[in-house]
């Protein structure tokens, strides 16, 4: 029985509703904070998508006691990493620096919390940065726009289905006043997860120090949370398109399938491990080993917070028919309702989770990370000690039922890609 | 609320562990990274072969030869091993890069035995199967084909080309007729010769002692037999004169990726950490000197970088950015420009510590893992560098003072001897490109035009 180290941390919450995870680990003199604000794209409403992204540019664009663009500065100076993200559900913004310049990483985070400057001239040089960033990032890579097509297909709830780098339209309609109110929304001290990871100090005083720098911010916010119910979809949804950039066809294919954290979700998790994790899969065996008709595939839950897809992509060696790949990732989708996985498989597939998730644990970032997620996606950042286990109770029976609750075609969404201008 | 940044604390030092050697008698070098906190193990073979040991007319056998080692031996068949490493969780990885060629395997500490088991019957008795050969050319011809259409893989042939013709060194890229031409005996010959224990290091890190690291290293590769290991000459590379400029026309490109490259130093010299300092002062990150030109002030592109690369016997430096093809001149004339300014302009204070304590905190990212820990170590092995060479690394870095810099600027990166490539659209790009040095047009094959 495979015995994974405990994950010690502790967790405060500070008077202005800032959560706090502190984890210690004095391998090496390394210290990450990360800040994760509770808002991203599914909190957007019609008429102003891309703000959640938006504002992980406006974040670096200066507040009260540091100038335009210096916090990476600061950092890079520290011989520190940084980086921010924004997703569907949540926006991050982190650094991982040599742990004699934690209060620093602390100060630039606390005073872009407490004052970020949201003017005029910030919001207009950052409307153009993102409206470029589309077209740099989705409009000039292949299949770039089929991956934003793909949800706006599947979804039918707008929070979900809208893209996250927003409508340029929606962008360029914007007004200073939309940003402000956003701001004020979502961007506090109660509606943010604050995680400490690493050496984090030998005198005890991180929670101090956290509260010395984020103590006395006060929290306007007035989060709401998205509905993010999806209807039941009753009818296939199909579309094709061309991509100029691409030069082989690929496939989008997803289900609907119930939330992170429902019993369904381990079940169909495990389930996409024995579809296509590793040479021995069902699905590369039969796709690239014994026939060569894909050069890649990728296959599981999309991991959103709220409803998610099962996902299966793939794209089409050169001359090989589309339609018949599909139709043998349909054969394997069929098996599994059908009949019973195996046990030897079953446990392959959980050895194979089981590793990855102690490799989460290997770094202090990671492990940083890791409990941010369960807090603000599950509630409770003590699921990293608990969360291995309940993908290895998953049973045959679990996954079968999983699998006839989903794959049918009218739950189905498919997005069918062919290279054009320099393609095939 | 301080107005202020607040000042660092007490910095930590931090040591490089000891990592002692033992020897098997076939000549496999041990090395031993112990780590008890995580059930997680790590099995690194690195073998003295890579790139540079294939024939001239063939650039696929060595990547064929190290690949093929997972596709079948006397035991077991492609599917065979495929099941078992999934079976059991066991990650295998392969790599050939110029000059070595490293085979690994990460997993959970219960596995330990089969994964010695199985990287021994792999690495000593691997069969070739004609079926799997088959296989894989088919593949990889496919990924080769998409290759061509790659700027950053196309710009980075034709410069290794034209610094090192007829030279080790320039076996970058294999073609589809080496794929087509290879035959099953060619690649079993091929890893016959290379790869054996002599010269090899096995690294193991996890929860490993030495005592257990010895018995299984003797117990499963004890016997594993050596090849002849034919020896490579070098001949000298190209001096570079004068500014050379290689167009690649590649049609419909909406960018250009540019890439600038002069010669450096082999990666043991004594002056390589203050040529990594050098490097990092032009093009080491967000907040050098080229990003901070080419992107935060002109908006040409949405990153420029200077990256080293070094080997036993040469080096080079390579300024890459991808840009608006119609700023092509314009940035190549701003990377010349920072080229210049490097061997002029003195770095201030804060901007040579900046690329100090970047290099340091990127050493001590690197200490985070045992894993990580020992592939610093098969690097200083493999390359001979100094036994204290990372006790040393931090006050060397710091030792870099701005003078010297600026002398090895002066020294190699001039922009009056470099090879520009680029890779565009020709009808857009080849008048820009014309007045700033000799230049040449190639198509993605590398044929001239």
């Amino acid at each position: 029985m495979l015995k994974t180290p405990r994950i010690e941390f502790e967790e405060h919450r500070l008077q202005n509703g800032l959560q706090v995870l502190l984890h210690q680990d004095t391998r090496v003199p390394l210290v990450h904070l990360s800040i994760h604000y509770r808002v991203g794209s599914s909190y957007e409403t019609p008429g102003l998508s891309g703000f959640a992204h938006l504002f992980e540019h406006m974040m670096f664009q200066g507040s009260e006691n540091v100038a335009k663009n210096e916090h990476g500065g600061y950092i890079d100076n520290a011989g520190g990493r940084w980086n921010a993200t924004t997703s569907k559900d949540r926006t991050n913004y982190y650094e991982t620096v040599p742990s004699h310049y934690l209060e620093l990483a602390l100060w630039l985070e606390s005073d872009r919390m407490r004052s970020l400057n949201v003017t005029e001239e910030n919001f207009e040089n950052q409307l153009q940065t993102v409206i470029e960033e589309k077209k740099q990032s989705y409009d000039n890579r292949p299949y770039g726009l089929a991956t934003l097509k793909f949800e706006q297909l599947a979804y039918e709830n707008w929070s979900y289905a809208h893209p996250i780098i927003g409508a340029v339209e929606d962008l360029e309609n914007s007004t200073l006043e939309d940003a402000a109110k956003f701001h004020q929304t979502y961007y506090g001290p109660g509606n943010a997860t604050l995680v400490l990871s690493g050496d984090t100090g030998d005198d005890g005083k991180a929670l101090k120090k956290v509260e010395q720098y984020f103590g006395d911010l006060s929290d306007q916010t007035h989060p709401e949370l998205p509905d993010l119910e999806e209807p039941e979809q009753t009818a296939e949804k199909i579309e094709r398109m061309t991509d100029p950039l691409a030069v082989l066809p690929a496939v989008y294919a997803g289900y609907h399938m119930p939330a992170l954290g429902s019993p369904e979700f381990y079940a169909l998790s495990v389930l996409g491990v024995i579809l296509s994790h590793g040479e021995s899969s069902r699905l590369h065996r039969k796709l690239i080993y014994h026939n060569n008709w894909v050069t890649s595939l990728s296959v599981g839950p999309n991991q959103y917070k709220g409803p998610e897809l099962f996902f299966i992509w793939f794209q089409v060696q050169s001359a090989v028919d589309v339609d018949q790949v599909l139709k043998a990732v349909d054969q394997e989708l069929e098996r599994v309702q059908e009949e019973k996985i195996p046990a030897q498989e079953i446990e392959k597939a959980k050895n194979q989770i089981a590793f990855r998730f102690v490799e989460q644990l290997a770094k202090v970032a990671r492990i940083g990370e890791l409990l941010a997620h369960y807090a603000l996606f599950l509630d409770d950042p003590k699921r990293i000690n608990h969360e291995l286990d309940r993908y290895l109770a998953v049973t045959e029976d679990d996954i079968l039922q999983a699998s006839q609750k989903i794959f049918n075609s009218q739950n189905r969404t498919l997005i069918f890609v062919e290279p054009g201008g320099n393609g095939r | 609320m301080t107005k202020k940044a607040p000042p660092p604390g007490t910095e930590k030092n931090i040591s490089f562990p000891e990592i002692p050697e033992q020897q098997l008698s076939n000549g496999l070098r041990i090395l031993v990274v112990p780590d008890d906190r995580l059930p997680q193990m790590f099995l690194t073979l690195v073998l003295p072969a890579g790139r540079v040991c294939n024939p001239d007319d063939n650039l696929a056998l060595v990547s064929l030869a190290v690949e093929m080692v997972k596709n079948g031996t006397h035991s077991r068949s492609a599917q065979d091993i495929s099941d078992f490493v999934d079976r059991r969780a066991i990650e295998y990885e392969s790599e050939v890069l110029m000059e070595h060629s490293f085979l690994s395997m990460t997993f959970l500490e219960d596995q330990l035995e089969p994964a010695f088991e199985l990287l021994t019957d792999m690495v000593s008795n691997a069969n070739f199967p004609d079926e799997e050969l088959a296989k894989t050319k088919t593949r990889w011809k496919s990924h080769l084909i998409a290759q061509r259409s790659q700027p950053d893989f196309l710009a980075n042939e034709c410069t290794f080309k034209i610094f090192y013709p007829n030279h080790p060194y320039a076996k970058v890229s294999m073609t589809p007729e080496h794929l087509e031409k290879t035959q099953r005996e060619s690649v079993q010959e091929t890893y016959r010769l290379h790869y054996g224990p002599g010269n090899a290091h096995l690294l193991m890190a996890g929860p490993f002692d030495g005592n257990r690291a010895m018995e299984l290293g003797n117990r499963f590769l004890g016997s594993w037999a050596n090849g002849e290991t034919p020896s490579i000459s070098y001949p000298r590379p190209a001096d570079i004169e004068g500014r050379l400029v290689c167009l690649i026309h590649r049609p419909h490109s909406v960018q250009s990726q540019i890439l600038v490259a002069g010669r450096t130093l082999p990666k043991a010299d004594p002056e390589a950490i203050a040529l990594k300092v050098t490097n990092q002062v032009l093009g080491g990150g967000a907040s050098a000197r080229l990003f901070l030109n080419l992107r935060e002030q002109k908006g040409y592109t949405y990153g420029a970088y200077s990256r080293l690369k070094s080997y036993r016997h040469d080096g080079l430096y390579m300024v890459g950015a991808s840009v608006k093809t119609e700023v092509t001149r314009e940035s190549i004339e701003e990377i010349f420009k920072e080229l210049e300014g490097l061997g002029e302009r003195l770095p201030e204070a804060k901007e040579l510590e900046r690329c100090q304590q970047e290099l340091i905190g990127s050493f001590i990212r690197q200490m985070e893992t045992s894993a990580s820990i020992g592939v610093l170590e098969l690097d200083r092995r493999i390359h001979e560098l100094p036994s204290d060479f990372y006790k040393n690394f931090i006050p060397e870095v710091r030792g870099v003072t701005s003078e010297k810099v600026v002398e090895l600027a002066r020294r190699f990166f001039d922009p009056n001897r470099v090879v520009v490539t680029v890779v565009g659209d020709r009808e857009s790009v080849e008048k820009e490109l014309r007045g700033i040095g000799e230049l040449r047009v190639y198509d993605v094959h590398g044929t001239p035009l």
